[in-house]
């Protein structure tokens, strides 16, 4: 065969540069069509919530969620924040036909399209908002599901905002407490503010789930006695008359949790549930 | 043409742009002069309750020890006590932690958390503040 020197060296540098960027584009591939069992839903819990439709129909309980939530966590309440395009919110009331469009047709009676139902951040198994977010600002806790937000990181580009389908996020167009020197007089002090440029949601009141871990931590041989958490909104309704039980809150993984109990029991239903996000709030109607 | 006035009136302006940090703080209080100079390190005296750390090595090592435990507790959900080098265990948290005592009137002078008085001082203006709540000992 007639070969010389430049067509074999052609050839050998285009095998090489190929070979460079195909290999690691063939295990991108691979992983992304690959799930394994450890990977993006899996956790060794999952933190999820029962919604009882009927109980939340009292406005009492919607509003004690609501503002146990705002008030925990520091979100701005006065009026021109609650305008939709500035509104932060992490739990929030929603009609039924708007909180499942899915399960609303032409024969929907209009008092059951116009049911209240308290949403919130859906902490999914296979959340969109992390796949989009270009900064890891947010991710799915391995250790216990919780979809969490690191506001140091986050650089406020909202594509999370675009891709959740519940529209669980808020994006902080300005700044809530513009004044810090009197701040004091408008938020707690235990928990931290946002600022301008970064976008929140619910978080199941992770800080509470971290002080009870601390707590069995400290105290191993005690887990049996500490009480499981619970997040504000659900402390909230427990404590309106006849609103114990309008939100549940519990481990999936535990057969004997409360939300495992009713999942079993009863039917329920989720929000969007063909989109395929696997959310784990779960309504009973 | 004799270049010479004209070189030496461009270095002279030069000169007074390039010093131009030096020769324009000089009278600032902000930068130290006057009453209101560096804070008053008896304010920390020597015998003071240590909190985390040495004094000495707070003030060195404060920020490092903070982002780690940020990124330690939110990031890894590593929320187990922090252990200081005199053996007494802390919970990694600036809010729960440190603001506790930081943001306390005691703490502060002229409605500054003593956070706010090194910090003026030095000229390193920490971005925590934009959310993180800083008491300024007033309510």
């Amino acid at each position: 065969m007639d070969e010389n020197r430049r067509r074999f060296l052609k050839r050998a540098g285009c095998t090489v540069l190929g070979l460079g960027c195909g290999f690691p584009l063939l295990h991108t591939g691979c992983s992304a069509v690959h799930h394994d069992s450890d990977g993006e839903g899996a956790s060794q819990t999952q933190w999820a919530m029962v919604v009882d439709i009927k109980k939340c129909l009292k406005k009492e309980v919607r509003d004690a969620c609501i503002k146990a939530c705002q008030i925990e966590h520091n979100l701005p309440r006065n009026p021109d924040r609650q305008k939709p395009e500035r509104e932060i919110k992490w739990i929030w009331s929603e009609q039924y036909k708007y909180a499942f469009p899915d399960q609303t047709h032409a024969g929907t009676a209009s008092d059951i399209e116009g049911l209240p139902v308290l949403v919130m951040c859906n902490h999914c198994t296979d959340p969109a908002c992390v796949k989009v977010c270009p900064t890891a600002a947010t991710w799915k806790r391995k250790q216990d599901g919780i979809v969490m937000m690191d506001m140091h990181r986050c650089i406020g580009c909202r594509y999370c905002v675009v891709a959740c389908p519940y529209g669980s996020r808020s994006f902080n167009w300005g700044d809530a407490y513009p004044d810090r020197d009197h701040i004091e007089r408008e938020v707690r002090p235990q928990y931290p503010t946002r600022s301008r440029g970064v976008v929140e949601k619910c978080n199941f009141c992770v800080e509470r789930i971290r002080a009870w871990e601390q707590r069995i931590a400290a105290n191993p041989e005690r887990v049996k006695d500490e009480p499981s958490p619970v997040p504000a909104c659900v402390e909230a309704a427990n404590n309106v008359p006849g609103g114990r039980g309008a939100l549940i809150f519990g481990r999936l993984d535990d057969p004997d949790s409360e939300v495992s109990r009713v999942l079993r029991d009863q039917n329920t239903i989720c929000r969007k549930a063909a989109l395929g996000t696997g959310p784990n709030v779960y309504y009973l109607m | 043409m004799n270049d010479k006035p004209r070189i030496i009136f461009g270095l002279a302006v030069f000169i007074v742009l390039a010093t131009f940090p030096i020769w324009y703080t000089l009278g600032l209080a902000a930068y130290g002069a006057g009453d209101t100079a560096a804070p008053d390190r008896e304010y920390y005296p020597d015998d003071a309750p240590r909190c985390i750390e040495k004094k000495q090595w707070m003030a060195a090592n404060h920020m490092k020890l903070l982002y780690g435990w940020r990124d330690e507790v939110i990031r890894q959900g590593d929320a187990r006590l922090y252990e200081s080098q005199d053996g007494k265990e802390y919970v990694k948290s600036l809010t729960q932690t440190c603001l506790e005592c930081h943001s306390k009137p005691e703490m502060c002078r002229d409605g500054n958390t003593s956070c706010t008085q090194c910090h003026d001082y030095a000229n390193v203006e920490p971005c925590c503040w934009t959310c993180h709540v800083e008491l300024k000992g007033s309510l």
